[in-house]
């Protein structure tokens, strides 16, 4: 037996540890029954939104009826079996249902406004329990001991994840909400189909065999590019650039023969060639582990082509430019999954009709701060008839992906500006490096290719003027004649 | 928890199966009650009989005699609660049983394990204490402990009684 207590020290009291004890078990059986309470709730109230939410099913079938009206309305004016008057007359009799329906979605978001008011009631009463724990915790930390401890721990765990649950439901349910808004959108703008082949508004006229070539085409040239190694891609959540050597995660996708990705809903039979609204995706994967553990996305590079597959399918051409609700429609569900998985998804859409002018300004941010830029999506949009591309050029995560959405590559580049260089060559007495590239808007070393392949070509010969003896023909490089 | 049907859901939560009101239920809802309690009650023996050695390390007799007191209580107790005759209660035999006597049955369940409840942790808490060195009071703290056991003892013979004399 030792002659010094190990543990009886008597160093202190226990002080009334039945009291204590006492309050332990309800402190903690409160906090259990408040958390049941508001589970039970919640689920008790998303069950209710569920059911009314089958109503959410029945108005989706009428929107979808009401779309395939306004889209045989536009199909029969533009095979001429329909006067523009009749038409217009149609429309009227359609801005009811298109009422009726912008109502019924409304009365959604209201609903889920409401809900989601109850979910911010509950977090705020789970919060105010939470900090009536937290500071008992710290209370019984210097009064007590550790078990004490343990508990309100153990129990403010359960409360964070009850609450992680409740923000994760409110979430969907702004997600939910914001896509009944791009719908309300798309309703109000229904009419503009018809409207703009009433007012002959189409600026462009793209047969079905032009759209499938330029899907195919574009495409094409992006795997091309996706599979020229190595390929570098800039992850900017993780600050660092990958360079590819082999892909591991690659895939193509479609709507199928006819399909409707966009929601036009193709009412003919359609031909082979109707277009896919095809895409192409290359994601690198990075894992938890070296060597196990499960993949997470980090980054995903994806091209596709938007038509108005109906339109195809019906009339064997479309004239309609892409809009901003139509965009958004396919837009929404990617941000939300890039939102979710926490990667960095960028996107490159081609549309052989072009794209509308708000969408433009939208991507392009014209006016400042107008512009999309998120965390997880950057956006670049590509004109397949006219070539043009359309980005942010503020967002500087975009600017390293552009070239592989680019329609052309880098040697298509330069034999079309060899031939603006020439042109402008041959009335010139010598070329500025500074003037081409105000000029042509074109990537500098492209200019730079061109230029030393005129060279080789002997039209003329790059010389370098150096700021020190820049005189009457300027400074830099300049195209000069033999 | 002020209704019967929030303190069986209660109970349903610490003893699974726990039901009355079926005739084929009941006597297993009994035996689940008091293997239950009898379950938690050796936890408490077994963190005392750790204090118990702890003392005895120290050389603190007088410690260790009271622990003694209180696990020869609990003991019996244990054997008390497995061994009580509740298979001839009236109450398991008949068809029907009243509300007044469902109910009745479930206050005093309810009651026992929420004394058991503060015999567990408090024992678990004298433990922790003395691993704290903070023994000054140890001997208040057992025979309050051994005080506390004695009031769920007369619960348990209430219930014993009710049981047997319905």
């Amino acid at each position: 037996m030792a002659n010094e207590p190990l543990f009886f020290k008597d160093t202190g009291e226990m002080g009334d540890v039945f009291l204590v004890a006492k309050k332990i078990i309800e402190q903690t059986r409160l906090s259990r029954e408040e958390r049941v309470r508001v589970s039970n709730i919640t689920e008790e109230r998303l069950r209710q939104l569920t059911g009314k939410f089958i109503e959410y099913d029945t108005i989706n079938a009428q929107n979808n009826e009401y779309r395939i009206k306004i889209h045989q309305l536009r199909v029969k004016l533009l095979r001429g079996e329909l006067a523009g008057d009749d038409a217009k007359k149609a429309l009227d009799a359609l801005a009811g249902d298109r009422d009726e329906l912008q109502k019924k979605y409304g009365d959604l978001v209201g609903l889920l406004d409401t809900q989601l008011k109850n979910i911010d009631l509950e977090l705020e009463t789970l919060e105010k329990r939470e900090q009536t724990l937290a500071r008992e915790r710290d209370q019984y930390h210097s009064a007590l001991h550790m078990e004490v401890q343990w508990i309100a721990e153990g129990e403010l765990k359960e409360i964070a994840s009850l609450k992680e649950t409740l923000k994760k439901r409110r979430q969907s349910l702004v997600e939910e909400k914001s896509l009944i808004f791009i719908k309300k959108d798309e309703l109000a703008q229904s009419f503009a189909p018809v409207d703009d082949v009433i007012g002959k508004r189409s600026k462009r006229y793209v047969s079905v065999d032009d759209a499938r070539i330029h899907e195919l085409n574009f495409i094409a040239r992006f795997d091309t590019k996706m599979q020229t190694y190595p390929v570098k891609c800039f992850s900017p959540h993780e600050g660092m650039t990958y360079t590819v050597t082999d892909w591991k995660n690659h895939y193509h996708y479609d709507s199928g023969t006819g399909g409707n990705v966009s929601g036009n809903v193709a009412t003919g039979t359609g031909s082979q060639n109707v277009p896919l609204n095809a895409g192409s995706v290359y994601a690198i994967e990075k894992k938890d582990h070296t060597y196990f553990g499960k993949g997470k996305k980090t980054v995903v590079v994806d091209a596709f082509s938007y038509c108005n597959t109906g339109d195809y399918a019906d009339l064997g051409f479309d004239t309609r430019m892409v809009t901003m609700p139509a965009l958004m429609s396919v837009l929404g569900p990617i941000i939300q999954r890039a939102e979710e998985g926490d990667y960095f998804h960028v996107l490159g859409i081609t549309s052989p009709t072009g794209w509308d002018d708000p969408v433009i300004e939208w991507v392009k941010g014209a006016n400042s701060g107008n512009s999309y830029i998120s965390r997880n999506v950057a956006v670049c949009l590509v004109d397949a008839g006219s070539g043009e591309i359309y980005y942010n050029p503020t967002d500087l995560r975009i600017l390293s992906y552009i070239d592989y959405f680019r329609p052309e590559f880098d040697l298509e580049r330069v034999e079309k500006l060899k031939k603006v260089i020439r042109d402008e060559f041959a009335s010139a007495e010598y070329l500025e490096f500074e003037k081409i590239y105000e000029k042509t808007k074109e990537d500098r070393f492209i200019i730079e290719k061109a230029f030393y392949a005129l060279e080789r070509e002997k039209v003329g010969r790059v010389v370098f003027v150096p700021p020190s003896e820049a005189g009457r023909v300027g400074a830099g490089l300049m195209f000069w004649h033999n | 928890m002020t209704n019967a049907s929030s303190i069986t859901e209660f109970l349903g939560k610490l003893i699974p199966g726990y039901d009355y009101r079926a005739k084929k239920s009941r006597l297993n809802t009994d035996r689940s009650v008091r293997e239950k309690l009898a379950r938690e009650l050796k936890k408490s023996a077994l963190n005392l009989k750790e204090v118990s050695d702890l003392a005895y390390r120290d050389g603190k007799r007088d410690v260790v005699d009271h622990i003694k007191d209180l696990l020869k209580a609990i003991d019996l107790f244990v054997i008390e609660i497995e061994a009580a005759p509740f298979g001839q209660s009236p109450l398991f035999k008949a068809d029907k049983v009243n509300d007044e006597d469902i109910n009745q049955m479930i206050q005093f369940d309810r009651n026992l394990v929420e004394q058991l409840e503060v015999i567990t942790k408090t024992s678990e808490l004298i433990y922790d204490h003395v691993l704290k060195g903070e023994t000054s009071d140890i001997i208040m703290q057992v025979r309050k402990l051994k005080k506390e056991l004695d009031v769920m003892k007369n619960t348990f013979s209430d219930r014993l009684d009710y049981f047997m004399k319905r």
